[in-house]
């Protein structure tokens, strides 16, 4: 017995060391900060797409009165980020002109399509007696198309903005505007957050040009850098509380030890199992289970006061049955949809069976017990306060029931949502920035078109059939630029001699079919036109539409990315609630097979845990969404275990009355680590809170119902 | 007395430039003008000079049309956010934006550095000629007059 429990704590210590090392090496990767991932965007592919889109370009926006001053405050930015055009401009003329055999605008393209040969060629005699300069030169592309394809492609990039010294500028409603595009890769999360205090205080500039920033990236970082100092602030706040009441409960430190190595064991094998099932987890699991560690409060306390007073065998069941039951509640989510669901749970699971093993092993059997012990009841908890327990039991009935109403009464129905904004709070200086985004830039309302292709060209192809101004608008397929080879060669043959005439320019023969592949334009193959495939991310390309653009092609899937993601997030809330009605179902089962007539006295704390939840979340006009479902999940495992212990306590005497204590205590502990999410900024762990403290408090307080057949022990786990 | 050394040597400096720049020859256009022009533009690669002749309006910081009458008849016009070609009876806009300060200043492109070699002007009031010199040998000499 006693070797084995020697092999048994020496293999928990090593797998809690490699964890440890595990941790240290994957925690390297990073973690996902990704808002839109955090709904888990990789079940439909096009949408994560599009949301990647959206998410790889960020803008500084400078408005103000004078046009000089703002084109100077974005001067300087371009002399930091770097202009809009990549490459030497005049390389790029240089290879356009070489590889140019095949590119039209599309007015041209219709012109000779019509065989509106006359036409065409007064349009090129038009531009060659004009001002402007051929760009390409004209021995190589005598009707100057090349030129005015380069006209165009400058209007297709730019989408109602004006070109100027490296950036974009516009005035609108009186107002001038610069916006600056900036690849979000190339700027640290760091600078993003230098960029936003510059802009912040841009207000007081003497020039009056005030500087925004837009775009997802810096809604990352500033949600990454809250969340930092979220999860410091809570750690803090959890240390303290539980040191303090651990001391109120013990009457000295002595426990702090122990549950400083329990906590950090299972938080080093709860991470190490993060990263290893999802290679890099999302910031929002660690919020959330930065809290949920601290239910490991409930074990170290109740092994520490259990052991104690009752000995091992004693507290070895309500532990083990307490273990098992939260790791069921739990384990429904490990088959959610939603990743950051799955990542909960496989934190919560793995970090409450870490505990459990740590407490088992080195405090029900171990040494600690001998030296901490629960001190002598107070009337604090487990007392009844010379107040008769029918009298109790009545009043407590009346609060539980009329605090669960409270749902019934207000219109709760209004505070489910599927709202993407539910679910995230922006900063208002970044909201700004964002809403005059698309006030300047007139944005198309959020319609994202995909183009799918196994490669560009498929994808630039596919483009052109379903009519998406996309990529193929500023490079066409090398499909498109034979087509255009052989209209241009059409035009040569009809009015190439007509033209010599007029201008005296030799118009060579041009020989569509003769052209060799390098006199087209493939952007995949010259590195200085490399900029012009940047749409394409090497499985689609994404481009914003106009309202009412719709696409029959299988290749082309329009969508508008917050009408997708409120569709998704409803089909995610339904599949969370169906976990937790299984959940339910479940347990219901578990307790009428274990406990049978008094399964009753378990299940109430769950469904008062539920209720009590509705009720906070409905007083405070919380939303409602999948998230605070899942605070519901810990709701019910933390019910069940005061249940259990509660019911244990019933035996009477002494030792009763220090579980009832320790219940107490660790619902006080749990209510301040989990409730303190309530005062996060993240929408999402902040509905967690409100859910966390309303159904902590209802499930403690039925816990504490008084049942007529108790005094029974707590049956085998 | 370093420091007015140096004070003596700045005014001395800075009134040598206000008389370097004195000996230019005074720009005596006014903020608005229009009347005629006469264009040959020169195609190094081709080795050819086309002329065309038309009709200019200029109205300073607001926009440059310029109306070629002969040998094809287009339209050019340049305003800060723009430039539109009208071609055949079809017109093409281009977001580039163009300096209309000035008939010379028109000419520079700046989005497409290094496009323009030189820019040089010839008279002090009309006739104006204004030669561009291109990059890449091309050029478009320009006699602007009322």
């Amino acid at each position: 017995m006693k070797r084995g429990l020697i092999f048994l704590r020496v293999a928990f210590a090593s797998a809690v060391a490699a964890a440890a090392v595990f941790l240290a090496l994957a925690v390297r990767r990073g973690v996902d900060t990704d808002l839109m991932s955090l709904a888990g965007l990789g079940r439909d592919h096009a949408l994560r797409e599009a949301s990647d889109a959206v998410s790889g370009t960020v803008a500084l926006i400078f408005e103000g009165e004078s046009a000089e001053d703002v084109a100077k405050a974005a001067t300087a930015a371009v002399g930091e980020f770097g202009g809009m055009i990549d490459g030497d401009p005049q390389e790029v003329l240089k290879a356009i002109g070489e590889h140019g055999a095949g590119l039209l605008s599309d007015g041209a393209r219709a012109l000779l399509e019509a065989g509106s040969y006359d036409e065409a060629m007064k349009g090129s005699l038009s531009r060659l007696f004009g001002p402007v300069p051929p760009v390409v030169s004209v021995k190589r592309d005598p009707f100057l198309l090349c030129s005015e394809y380069v006209e165009s492609m400058f209007a297709a990039q730019t989408r109602g903005w004006t070109r100027s010294g490296g950036f974009v500028r516009k005035s609108h409603e009186g107002r001038e505007y610069a916006m600056l595009p900036i690849d979000a890769g190339k700027v640290a999360q760091s600078r993003l957050l230098e960029l936003k205090r510059e802009g912040e205080l841009s207000a007081s500039r003497a020039d009056g040009v005030r500087m925004f920033c837009a775009g997802p990236a810096f809604h990352t970082a500033v949600a990454t850098a809250n969340s930092k100092k979220e999860i410091n602030v809570l750690s803090a706040v959890s240390a303290v509380a539980v040191l303090l009441i651990g001391f109120a409960l013990f009457r000295s430190f002595r426990f702090a030890p122990v549950l400083v190595v329990a906590q950090l064991s299972a938080f080093a094998v709860a991470s190490a199992a993060l990263f290893a099932v999802f290679g890099r987890p999302h910031v929002v699991t660690f919020i959330f289970g930065t809290s949920l560690i601290g239910l490991s409060v409930d074990y170290v306390y109740h092994a520490l006061a259990g052991a104690a007073s009752e000995g091992s065998r004693g507290v070895l069941k309500p532990l083990t049955l307490s273990m098992l039951t939260t790791v069921g509640g739990f384990l429904p989510l490990v088959f959610a949809a939603v990743p950051a669901i799955r990542q909960m749970a496989v934190f919560s699971i793995t970090g409450v069976l870490s505990v459990y093993g740590f407490v088992v092993l080195f405090v029900v059997f171990g040494f600690a017990r001998s030296r901490v012990a629960v001190a002598a009841p107070s009337c604090a908890a487990g007392c009844a306060n010379g107040v008769p327990a029918a009298a109790r039991g009545v009043c407590l009935k009346a609060l539980l029931l009329a605090v669960a109403a409270l749902p019934a009464v207000v219109p709760a129905r209004r505070l489910f949502t599927e709202d993407p904004s539910a679910f995230y709070n922006p900063d208002p200086y970044l909201k700004e920035g964002d809403a005059l985004f698309v006030r300047a830039s007139g944005a198309m309302g959020g319609r994202m078109a995909v183009t799918h292709g196994a490669n560009l060209q498929e994808a630039l192809e596919n483009e052109e059939r379903a009519g998406v101004k996309g990529v193929s608008a500023v490079v066409p397929s090398l499909k498109r630029q034979r087509e255009n080879a052989a209209l241009k060669a059409k035009l040569h043959e009809a009015k190439g001699a007509e033209y010599s005439a007029a201008t005296g320019i030799a118009v060579r023969k041009f020989d569509a079919a003769d052209l060799p592949a390098d006199a087209f334009l493939d952007p995949e193959k010259i590195p200085c036109l490399s900029w012009m495939a940047k749409g394409w991310n090497g499985r689609c390309t994404v481009t914003p539409v106009p309202e009412g653009f719709e696409s029959g092609d299988p290749a082309v899937k329009v969508y508008s990315v917050r009408d997708a993601l409120a569709t998704l997030l409803a089909g995610m809330t339904y599949e969370v609630m169906k976990l937790l009605g299984l959940s339910v179902i479940a347990m219901a089962a578990l307790f009428a097979a274990l406990f049978r007539r008094r399964a009753l006295s378990y299940a109430l704390p769950v469904v008062f845990g539920f209720l009590w939840s509705f009720a906070a979340l409905v007083a405070t006009r919380t939303p409602i969404t999948l998230f605070s479902f899942i605070a519901m999940f810990a709701v019910s495992g933390l019910g069940v275990d005061y249940a259990i212990f509660y019911r244990s306590s019933e035996g009477g005497g002494k030792c009763g009355a220090a579980t009832r204590r320790t219940v107490f205590f660790s619902f006080l502990t749990s209510l301040i680590g989990l409730g303190a999410l309530a005062f996060t900024q993240f929408p999402v762990t902040r509905s967690m809170g409100i859910a966390f403290a309303g159904g902590l408090l209802g499930a403690y307080l039925a816990a504490r119902l008084p049942f007529r057949t108790g005094g029974t022990p707590v049956p085998r786990a | 007395m370093g420091k007015t050394v140096v004070g003596i040597t700045q005014l001395t400096l800075a009134a040598l430039l206000c008389a370097g720049a004195a000996k230019l020859p005074p720009v005596e256009l006014p903020d608005e003008a229009k009347g005629k022009f006469v264009q040959k533009k020169t195609l190094r690669d081709v080795d050819v000079t086309l002329t065309s002749t038309g009709e200019y309006e200029f109205a300073k910081d607001r926009f440059f049309t310029f109306h070629t009458l002969k040998p094809v008849e287009s339209t050019f016009t340049a305003t800060p956010t723009n430039y539109t070609i009208t071609a055949g009876g079809k017109t093409t806009t281009t977001p580039i934006s163009v300096d209309v300060s000035s008939l010379e200043k028109i000419f520079e492109i700046k989005e497409v550095k290094e496009l323009v070699k030189g820019i040089h002007v010839k008279g002090t009031n009309f006739p104006y000629t204004v030669s561009v010199e291109y990059r890449n040998g091309d050029g478009l000499e320009i006699e602007f007059s009322k």
